[in-house]
Order: C-alpha cells, then sequence, then structure tokens
C-alpha cells in the first residue's frame, strides 16, 4: 500500500532519535522495540502502542527474513539513512556492472530509435538512460563514502591484528576497486561504451532539431553522462588514494608480523637452530677477550712493586744434546755453487754429506725440487734411479741443476 | 696492488674499534657515520683487505656482516625482537611507526613474559627473566640496535630494520617452502 511521503517524513521527523538507533543495531526483537519506543518517546507524543503500529504501518521496520520475532528496517529506509549518514555499503563491480550493461542496451535502443526517427521510442530510451546513468554515479558516490570510512575504521580500529586489518583492505581493494579501475580506465570498457552512448546522443541532438523537448532531452541526457563520468573517475581516484597507502603499510606490517609468528611458532617446535639466526644477521662479535683490563694490568704491576725474584734452582748435570747434524740452507747454496751444473742432485746430495741422516739428504733435496735456488729439470732421456742406503735404497727420478740462480 | 690514501682519516681508529665490536652506526653516531657515509668506498675497501665485510644499509647505517658464529647473542636480540613484532601486530599498531616511535619503549612494558607462548620462545633462546631482559637490552644497546633514554626506557635506531628485514626473510622461506613440492609430488609430476 502506497504511503503519503508527508505522512512517512513527519514519523521520521519525530521519531529519529528511535529509527537511528534500529539502524546502529540491525535487528531488535519485539520487547526491545517496545523499550526503544518507551524511552525515546517525548511529551506531547501520541502513545508508544500508536508510533509501534505507525512504525510497521509506514514500512519503516518490517518483520526480518530470518526470524518472525525479529524486526529491521526497511531496505528503503536503511538506503535513505546511509546516504544521509554518508554510510553507504559498498556496491560491489557486479552491480555497477549490471547497470552499464543497461546502459549499454538502452544506448543500442536509442541509436535504432535516432536512425528511425522514431521520438517517442527515443524519449522512452532517454528516460532510462538517465535514470541508470544517476544510479551509477550515486553507486560510485556511495562507493567512495563507503571506502573512505572503511579505511577510517581500520586506521582506529584497536582490536583487529596487522593481519585481520590487511585482510579486510585487500578485500576492498580486490573486490572493489581494482575491478572499477577497469571500468574507469581510458580505454577501458565503461570508456568504449559510453563514448558510443555520447556518439548516439549528438546524432540524436542534430536528428531531432525540429523536436525542441526531445532535443532537450538528448542535451541534459549529454550532460548527466558527462557528469557522471567525471565523478566516477574522481571517485574512483580518491577511493584509490585513500587506501593505497594503508593497503601498503598494512601490506608490508603484516608480512613483518607473519615472518615474526612464523619465526616464534618454529621456535616453539623446532627450537632456534632451524632458523640459523646467526647466520642471517651475522654480528661481528671481534672482542679482546680475556685480555686484562689497563686497571687490572696496573694493579698487578702495583703488587709487584718491591718484588725480588727467587734465583732459580741450578740446573743439574744434564745430558749432552742429540746429534742432529742439518744440512744448513746456506751450506747446500755453497755446495750447488761450487759443483754446478749437476746432473743428479740427489747423487749429489747423498755423496757430498754421506754421514747424514737421510731426513736431512731429503729436506735437502727437497728444497732443490722446489727451486729454491733456481730451476731444475727432468732430462727427457732419464731413467728411474736407485738409490743405495744404509738400510734399503730410495727411488727417484734424476733432477738436474744447471745453476744456482737465487 | 691500490694504495688507499689514508691522510686525515682521523676516525679510523675509533671506527675500527667499534665496527669489529659488532656495532651498528647510523646518523645517531654523528662524525663517524658521517665520516663513513663520505668515504664509504675507501672505508670498505681499506676494511676488506683487513678481511672485514662493511655493509651500508639502505635504511642508512653501516656494519660489519661477519660470518662467525656469536653464540646465543644474537638468537636472543632476535627472539626479543619477534615477540615485540608480534605483539604490536596483534595489538593492531602500525609497526614501523610503533618500532621506531622516537619516545620510545618502556622497559616495564615489554611483554615477553606476559604471555606463556612468549615466555617459552625466550626460554628457548636462554633469557626467559627480567634480569636477562635487561642483559638482553644491554646487548642491544652495545651493538647500535637501541638507545637508551632515560632510566628506564628505550628507543630503536635505525639498525633494527635488520630484524625487520629478518622477519621477511624468515616468511619468503616459509612461502618457499610451501611453494616447493614435496618429494613424493615431484616424483609423481615426473
Amino acid at each position: 500500500m502506497a504511503v503519503a511521503p508527508q505522512t512517512f517524513f513527519r514519523f521520521i521527523a519525530d521519531n529519529t532519535e528511535l529509527v537511528m538507533v534500529i539502524y546502529e543495531r540491525g535487528t531488535v526483537d519485539e520487547a526491545e522495540l517496545q523499550a526503544l519506543i518507551a524511552r525515546h518517546r517525548t511529551e506531547g507524543q501520541p502513545a508508544s502502542e500508536h508510533i509501534r503500529r505507525q512504525i510497521e504501518e509506514l514500512g519503516v521496520v518490517e518483520r526480518a527474513a530470518h526470524a518472525d520475532a525479529a524486526l529491521e528496517l526497511s531496505q528503503p529506509v536503511v538506503e535513505l539513512l546511509s546516504w544521509l549518514t554518508r554510510r553507504q555499503r559498498l556496491s560491489s563491480a557486479t552491480i555497477l556492472r549490471a547497470y552499464l550493461d543497461d546502459i549499454g542496451s538502452t544506448g543500442r535502443d536509442l541509436g535504432d530509435a535516432v536512425r528511425r526517427g522514431d521520438s517517442s521510442a527515443a524519449a522512452l530510451a532517454l528516460r532510462e538512460l538517465d535514470g541508470n546513468i544517476e544510479k551509477v554515479r550515486v553507486l560510485s558516490e556511495g562507493n567512495r563514502e563507503s571506502v573512505v570510512s572503511e579505511a577510517q575504521n581500520l586506521r582506529s580500529a584497536s582490536d583487529l591484528s596487522s593481519v585481520d586489518r590487511f585482510a579486510t583492505v585487500r578485500r576492498l581493494w580486490e573486490r572493489h576497486l581494482q575491478p572499477l579501475r577497469q571500468l574507469v580506465s581510458v580505454h577501458g570498457e565503461m570508456e568504449q561504451l559510453l563514448d558510443r552512448l555520447q556518439g548516439t546522443l549528438d546524432d540524436g541532438e542534430r536528428r531531432f532539431l525540429a523536436h525542441g523537448a526531445l532535443q532537450q532531452g538528448f542535451i541534459r541526457t549529454a550532460a548527466r553522462l558527462s557528469r557522471m563520468r567525471r565523478t566516477a573517475a574522481e571517485d574512483h581516484h580518491a577511493a584509490v588514494s585513500e587506501i593505497a597507502p594503508l593497503y601498503e603499510q598494512l601490506r608490508r606490517d603484516s608480512r613483518w608480523l607473519l615472518g615474526a609468528s612464523k619465526a616464534l611458532a618454529q621456535i616453539r617446535t623446532a627450537g632456534t637452530d632451524p632458523l640459523t639466526i646467526d647466520q642471517r644477521l651475522g654480528l661481528t662479535g671481534w672482542r679482546t677477550r680475556h685480555l686484562m683490563s689497563d686497571e687490572k694490568l696496573r694493579a698487578r704491576f702495583a703488587s709487584l712493586v718491591g718484588y725480588e725474584a727467587i734465583p732459580p734452582e741450578p740446573i743439574g748435570s744434564s745430558p749432552p744434546p742429540p746429534d742432529m747434524p742439518l744440512i744448513t740452507q746456506d751450506s747446500l747454496r755453497g755446495a750447488l755453487g761450487d759443483s754446478v751444473p749437476i746432473e743428479d742432485v740427489l747423487a749429489f746430495i747423498l755423496a757430498r754429506w754421506p754421514t747424514h741422516p737421510l731426513t736431512a739428504h731429503l729436506r735437502a733435496f727437497g728444497l732443490v725440487t722446489g727451486g729454491t735456488f733456481g730451476p731444475v729439470q727432468v732430462p727427457h732421456d732419464t731413467q728411474l734411479q736407485h738409490y743405495p742406503m744404509e738400510r734399503g735404497h730410495i727411488e727417484a727420478w734424476p733432477i738436474k741443476l744447471r745453476e744456482v740462480t737465487t | 696492488m691500490t694504495l688507499l690514501n689514508l691522510e686525515g682519516k682521523h676516525h679510523l681508529p675509533e671506527l675500527f674499534d667499534k665496527l669489529r665490536s659488532g656495532r651498528h652506526l647510523s646518523a645517531d653516531d654523528g662524525p663517524l657515520f658521517l665520516a663513513l657515509r663520505i668515504d664509504y668506498l675507501t672505508y670498505r675497501t681499506l676494511f676488506e683487505a683487513l678481511g672485514f665485510d662493511l655493509i651500508a644499509h639502505e635504511r642508512g647505517f653501516y656494519y660489519f656482516r661477519s660470518t662467525d658464529e656469536l653464540g646465543k647473542e644474537a638468537t636472543q636480540l632476535a627472539v626479543f625482537f619477534f615477540v615485540l613484532v608480534e605483539a604490536w601486530g596483534d595489538a593492531g599498531k602500525d609497526l614501523a611507526a610503533t618500532v621506531f616511535d622516537p619516545a620510545g619503549h618502556s622497559v616495564s612494558d615489554l611483554p615477553h613474559l606476559g604471555r606463556d607462548s612468549w615466555r617459552r620462545c625466550m626460554a628457548e633462546a636462554g633469557a626467559d627473566n627480567v634480569d636477562d631482559l635487561t642483559k638482553v637490552l644491554q646487548r642491544m644497546d652495545r651493538l647500535g640496535f637501541t638507545e637508551r633514554v632515560g632510566n628506564e626506557r628505550f628507543r630503536f635506531r635505525p639498525p633494527a630494520w635488520r630484524f625487520l628485514d629478518l622477519c621477511l626473510e624468515v616468511l619468503a622461506d616459509s612461502e618457499r617452502k610451501q611453494d616447493a613440492p614435496g618429494i613424493g609430488e615431484e616424483e609423481s609430476a615426473c
């Protein structure tokens, strides 16, 4: 049943606080509603029973779909209040897309009407277009307001972790802003559709030059279209500007938090070792450990002042030092220098120091072959040689030294 | 061999002394930081010849990176920081702004011993009482990660970004492990 607007708005004006409380709560049961009516009823207003009856008759509240005992504000009232309080709910890109599809389809009808010169069909299509263009504009504004308000709520929410806040922002970003960006972007789908519609409106304005009212209709719709395109782009830009820094900050924060939480979880289950923190941080810890400080040294010296050393006990008769004959580098250099060129260095060493132990011979041979006294050669036509020793023999390839250069 | 011109490098002994003890030098360190900033490449070459790897972090601080193991010290510092990030993140705080809050943080407000799971992690790192926490903070001070602000407060210096980097490294490792197919999966893929 239709409701007289005057009656409806008078009721809302007289009971604004009551309606707003229900709006905030979402749903109320019968007892709560009665109590709210009683609390918000002022002197001079009709009886509570009258208000209770009117609020349902005027369509301000209706039974909730999920439970008969629950009441909620009817959807048109919710939308009106949301618009008034700038708390519009986010419309998904799907809803916007549906309106845009409608605009596209009506635009095609309008094009046909223009081509046929059918003024009635054109007027009808223009009226439909006006409605849908305005709906897109209002939805776009609503989305902007919702995004701004969601961003503000998120900034001030103290009971949500960074990860939860990021999940909310990511949903806003991915579900609402990214699809909208595709629609408003230059050369995007919306751009092309609306360009075509703009062309049709221009054609219509020229085609129906003689039809004053209809021609004015084309001009008005074209103006609406321009305004909607401008505001949609502005709204999208404003929403992105609002959300982008928050998205970046929360994305960064949530990654830090996830990293720290994963590290702590790993520590709880497997200890600290698997994280290889030492390796990752690479802290330098080169400190002069175990060295005495200046103070300690000073104290030590002070304690030594006046100290008289007790001479050590004389060492009694000690055994003679072991006989360890060495072939020194100098004596080797001298002997080699006197005898170069030497065809077989090992044979030369064994013959020159026959009484020295094998270790001394090998050390000297090693110095020569290591190039200590100059380059050595292994002759091409040489054979493996046997060098007889006191107990056995050594096998080696003869090494030749032409001159001592170093 | 390149001969470095060390003329006018008056801060060299002090720089070397601090860096080799593990200290991170940032703008708060005034002339020492400036010396590195102005002549980073010379110092880097010089220290490299001595076997030290001087790192310039993109957030504006310098430190020696070592391959030596420092025992439990580094682990304690990292776990201390992980707990702070989890506590502040769970509370929905802006992490960068909170960590580097110039007003600093009160020692008595540290959350490490307030939740059993955190206490267990700190115990795993070998620091599970107030005295140990104080020692961890002293180490943080010595290494240039924090600075005392009055008796009971401390603030994080820019080098603490290294711990936030560490959080990202751990997360990246974990994501890589999740993305990598298991042995069985690999086999079946073949």
